[in-house]
């Protein structure tokens, strides 16, 4: 039998929101599929030096991920998703993530794999994942089967992290909610380190990106009516469910995030009951300065708390 | 009680008389212009707006509360397809903590993705408006704007090359002045078809192939001629053709569609890369086709879909050899750095074209 | 009387001028820093260039000035070609490097990198908004770390593990230093780190999406480190050249403009006596409040500019 073909996933991005689906659809396949290693300070490295230099840090830890993967697969998958319907829309960049990625590296002769969910321009992630199994040959039916699966899969993952969630606010310990993208938050050389320091100080770090996305997006509406990213508006929606069983709000963001510069400055200003501490991570930082950022900010709270 | 609104809508580019129309012709209510952008609009701007926010952000926080010191009582601020669709509501909220009262009018509050609900913005302008009355008076603003661009085009292709220093200049201002105090269809006609006379019958010098420059980048910063620090004038004045497709004409009322300009830069990118992406990449390519001198790539300190398709400009510059200068604009109102770059540019472009 | 030509460079950090002959033959030339007063720089750099000067053979027919006060030094010495320092460093490294192909600029506050095809400069950029990777970032380095500038060199080339500095931004990058020190990194070490970063820098933001190709010429005022320099043979892997003049190399290439732009005035060494000021007015006849600057000789204004409209055109 011929070797499997090699799917690589870039551990950046939207990895963190739809590694369970995309695994288990290749898989289901019979496809092969590699992923990065975690971030690195060379991801980071490699990747500033191709992206432009005015990028968010999140794109160049991304392109430093594309690096990685350069040769090692026989496709990278770089989907193309603008929006989910109106006022349901991604941040421009991952309109553009396949075009750019590709032109940066044009000269690699690497091969880029791609899909579209555009539900403005009627194009849905159903179709775009016929269209992928289309692409290699497999009939609507077993590309259907394989979405179907890989779509249970998903669901049961997103449901199995609500609930651990859950059991966080049942704890007795001082609670920050991280309001965070995913793959800021989640990535191991930006978001770990801020969750583990939290930890370590006898503090439960818990995540606002966990949150039923339709559930999420409705609530959101309640702190920003016009904020049109979904990511954002889950982001919203799990400050307004949650800010009563928290002790405060980190708002964790990756520089210079473009929907964060705009929204983080409208939650500074509508959540007025909670401490909240703004932490732009640019890569750079350098531990030190977070770390005390962070301490103090703690402080704060058990201070508040009658707790010091 | 008055309910007559005193509205206004921030500067932008040469277009706030046509927006002074469509208010005035078509509803009840009047138009308040503020004074032109300065120094002070995007110190204020600046002052109350977010860190890393992008640059029009600022200059339209500024614009506004020069607005309402003007004696605007309602504010009207659109919808975008980038970040520009939340600046609304954010700079609403900046403006109430300041203590500022007006009324408010977000028309990202009313995308639903149908455009009749637009409508109920209009509604609220004044709600007794005749429908029949403001279609027209909108048809025809969107005229005035298309009018706008063809004469800016016109200018600076050919101001550079002008033999009495000083004419396209006074001609532009005639033709603008007409344009923000006309009250009918037929003045505003006529209004350009002076100019046009009159800007026909300018001597020129302009040699049989003069440098030609291609100005592409971000809808705002691209336009706005105090945003960008003059970029255009300062071109034409070292005797440059100056080219821009971007401007409401080409982008908004005339725009042939992502299919029709994605086919020609198909190996370039697949999909719409941001909103105005694939137009300034199928522009680049197209100049540099035409043999263009060179381009010169306009954006705010920030803006995502611009910084986007650099890339795909880097590679167009590959391919074509046609030199690209990128400018990033922030908050900074002197214009110190850029007359370095921008000499330095002509200059390379001028001895190439000697050599090459 | 044999004709001669006058450049003369006035930056930030330093001001140079030189004297060349028809031949580009150097006859005079000096280096000074400009220590925030450039008509003081000017004056006192033309009485050295003066004293260094056969005036009995040579006449100085055209004089041209560039960089940043080119302007301000152009209006007080006559100037006859006034052109940025990206034109004048590209003619002046042309001229002595005939086959260069990649110009490499660092200096106090800006940095550039010009490439050049056939002996004509095809394509260049500068570094967009902060001076993260420049001359400033150096010393302010060095500052910190209680070294002078001029030690930089030595020192970074004695480190066999250069520390990782991050250099996004200064601000970033000190407190990033203060970090190192504090963990014991040794000074070789987070010397040459910071070498690596200005270079590092420089790659991402100048030099991003260039093709840089041998011959590599690098120049300004940071070219004297030979601890940057080896920080960018490493990182690009081939030889840099370091002209002896490169610090002349913007005031050469003004000279060189003046001389061959055919417009003639001839220079008066008798401008060292004189006394000039500025003056900074605000306009104020609208919100813009152009900051004006006028230029006075001897108590008389003869040149004044900074207004943005024609509101300020008439300015007295």
């Amino acid at each position: 039998m011929d070797k499997p073909i090699t799917i690589g996933l870039p551990r950046a991005m939207l990895y963190y929101r739809y590694k369970t689906l995309w695994h288990s659809f290749f898989e289901e396949l019979g496809f092969s599929v590699i992923e990065s290693a975690p971030t690195s300070k060379l991801t980071l490295e490699e990747g500033a030096a191709l992206a432009i230099d005015e990028a968010c840090l999140s794109l160049k830890i991304f392109l430093g991920h594309v690096k990685a993967l350069i040769g090692k697969c026989d496709y990278i998958l770089i989907p193309r998703i603008s929006n989910f319907g109106i006022n349901h829309e991604m941040c421009c960049r991952f309109e553009a993530l396949y075009d750019l990625t590709r032109n940066v590296f044009r000269e690699s002769g690497q091969k880029f794999l791609t899909y579209n969910a555009d539900m403005i321009q009627k194009k849905s992630e159903w179709a775009a994942f016929m269209g992928l199994g289309q692409f290699f040959g497999f009939t609507v039916k077993a590309a259907n089967k394989a979405y179907r699966t890989a779509k249970k899969a998903e669901q049961r993952q997103q449901k199995a992290e609500q609930k651990k969630q859950e059991l966080l606010y049942r704890s007795e310990k001082i609670k920050i909610l991280i309001a965070a993208h995913s793959y800021v938050i989640c990535d191991a050389y930006i978001g770990k380190p801020v969750i583990e320091f939290l930890k370590g100080s006898d503090v439960v770090p818990i995540r606002a990106d966990v949150i039923d996305p339709e559930d999420g997006a409705k609530a959101g509406k309640e702190l920003s009516p016009t904020c049109k990213w979904q990511i954002n508006r889950e982001i919203l929606g799990s400050i307004v469910q949650n800010r009563d069983k928290t002790d405060g709000i980190i708002l964790l963001s990756a520089f210079p995030c473009g929907p964060d510069s705009m929204v983080n400055e409208i939650i500074a200003r509508r959540v007025k009951d909670l401490p909240i501490l703004n932490l732009v991570m640019d890569g750079q930082n350098g531990t030190a300065g977070v770390e005390t950022r962070l301490e103090s900010f703690i402080d704060i709270i058990r201070f508040k708390e009658g707790k010091l | 009680m008055d309910l007559h609104r005193k509205i206004s809508f921030p500067r932008i580019a040469r277009y706030n008389c046509a927006i002074k129309y469509i208010i005035e012709m078509g509803t009840g209510a009047s138009y308040i212009m503020q004074p032109e952008m300065t120094k002070r609009t995007m110190e204020i701007g600046t002052k109350y707006s977010p860190d890393y926010v992008c640059t029009p952000f600022k200059s339209s926080l500024g614009s506004m509360i020069e607005a309402l010191e003007a004696g605007a009582d309602t504010i009207l601020m659109t919808n975008g397809l980038c970040r520009l669709g939340y600046y609304g509501e954010l700079q609403e909220q900046i403006l109430r903590d300041l203590g500022y009262r007006f009324d408010f009018i977000n028309l990202s509050e009313y995308v639903t993705g149908k455009l009749k609900d637009y409508l109920k913005a209009v509604k609220r302008i004044d709600p007794k408006v005749k429908l029949p009355r403001f279609l027209l008076a909108l048809k025809d603003g969107l005229k005035m704007g298309e009018y706008v661009d063809n004469i800016t085009e016109e200018y600076y292709k050919n101001c550079g090359f002008e033999v009495t220093k000083g004419e396209y200049k006074k001609a532009f201002r005639q033709f603008l002045s007409k344009m923000e105090t006309a009250r009918s269809r037929g003045e505003m006609d006529a209004g350009y078809q002076a100019a046009l006379q009159t800007m026909g019958q300018i001597p020129v010098d302009k040699p049989e192939k003069p440098l030609q420059v291609g100005i592409l980048g971000e809808f705002f910063t691209v336009m706005d001629a105090f945003s960008n620090l003059d970029l255009e004038q300062h071109l034409a004045d070292m005797g440059v053709e100056v080219h821009r497709w971007m401007n409401v004409k080409n982008r908004m009322l005339h725009y042939s569609g992502e299919k029709n300009l994605n086919i020609k830069i198909r190996d370039l990118c697949s999909y719409e890369m941001g909103p105005t992406s694939t137009a300034n990449i199928w522009c680049a390519r197209e100049y540099a086709e035409q043999g263009f001198d060179g381009l010169i790539h306009v954006k705010s300190a920030g803006c995502t879909p611009e910084i986007d398709v650099m890339p795909v400009l880097q590679n167009i510059s590959a391919d074509y050899k046609i030199p690209v200068l990128y400018l990033t604009y922030d908050s900074q109102t002197s214009d110190v750095g850029l007359m370095t770059r921008l000499e330095a540019f002509y200059d390379m472009i001028r001895m190439r074209k000697r050599v090459l | 009387m044999e004709h001669a030509y006058l450049g003369i460079d006035v930056g930030s950090i330093s001001t140079k001028g030189v004297i060349i002959d028809k031949d580009n033959r150097i006859l005079s030339s000096e280096y000074r820093w400009t220590e925030g007063d450039p008509i003081g720089a000017v004056k006192e750099l033309v009485r050295s260039l003066e004293a260094g000067f056969d005036k009995e053979k040579y006449k100085i027919v055209a004089t041209g000035t560039t960089g940043s006060a080119r302007k301000l030094a152009g209006t007080i010495v006559g100037a006859t070609m006034v052109k940025n320092e990206i034109t004048a460093h590209a003619v002046g490294t042309t001229t002595f490097y005939p086959e260069v192909r990649t110009i490499l600029e660092i200096g106090g506050q800006d940095s550039k990198i010009i490439l050049v095809e056939n002996g004509v400069a095809v394509d260049y950029a500068m570094n967009t908004l902060c001076a993260a990777g420049t001359g400033a970032f150096l010393s302010s380095q060095a500052k910190r770390l209680g070294i002078e500038v001029e030690e930089i060199g030595d020192i970074a080339l004695r480190s066999k593990h250069p520390t990782p500095i991050a250099a996004r931004c200064t601000v970033f990058a000190e407190s990033d230093l203060v970090h190192k020190i504090q963990n014991g990194h040794s000074r070789e070490d987070i010397i040459a780190g910071v070498c690596n970063a200005v270079v590092a820098n420089y790659l991402n933001n100048v030099g991003k999406g260039k093709k840089i190709e041998s011959p590599i010429v690098f120049q300004g005022g940071v070219s004297k480190n030979t601890g940057v320099v080896a920080a960018f043979e490493r990182t690009l892997g081939c030889k840099v050249i370091v002209d002896e003049n490169g610090h002349l190399m913007g005031a050469l290439g003004a000279a060189i403009l003046a001389k061959k732009s055919g417009n003639r005035n001839e220079f008066d060494f008798s401008m060292e006596e004189m006394e000039f000021h500025t003056r900074e007015v605000t306009c104020g006849r609208c919100t813009n409040n152009c900051e004006i600057i006028c230029v006075y000789r001897n108590g008389q204004m003869i040149d004044f500019w900074g207004n943005r409209c024609e509101r300020g055109a008439n300015f007295k």
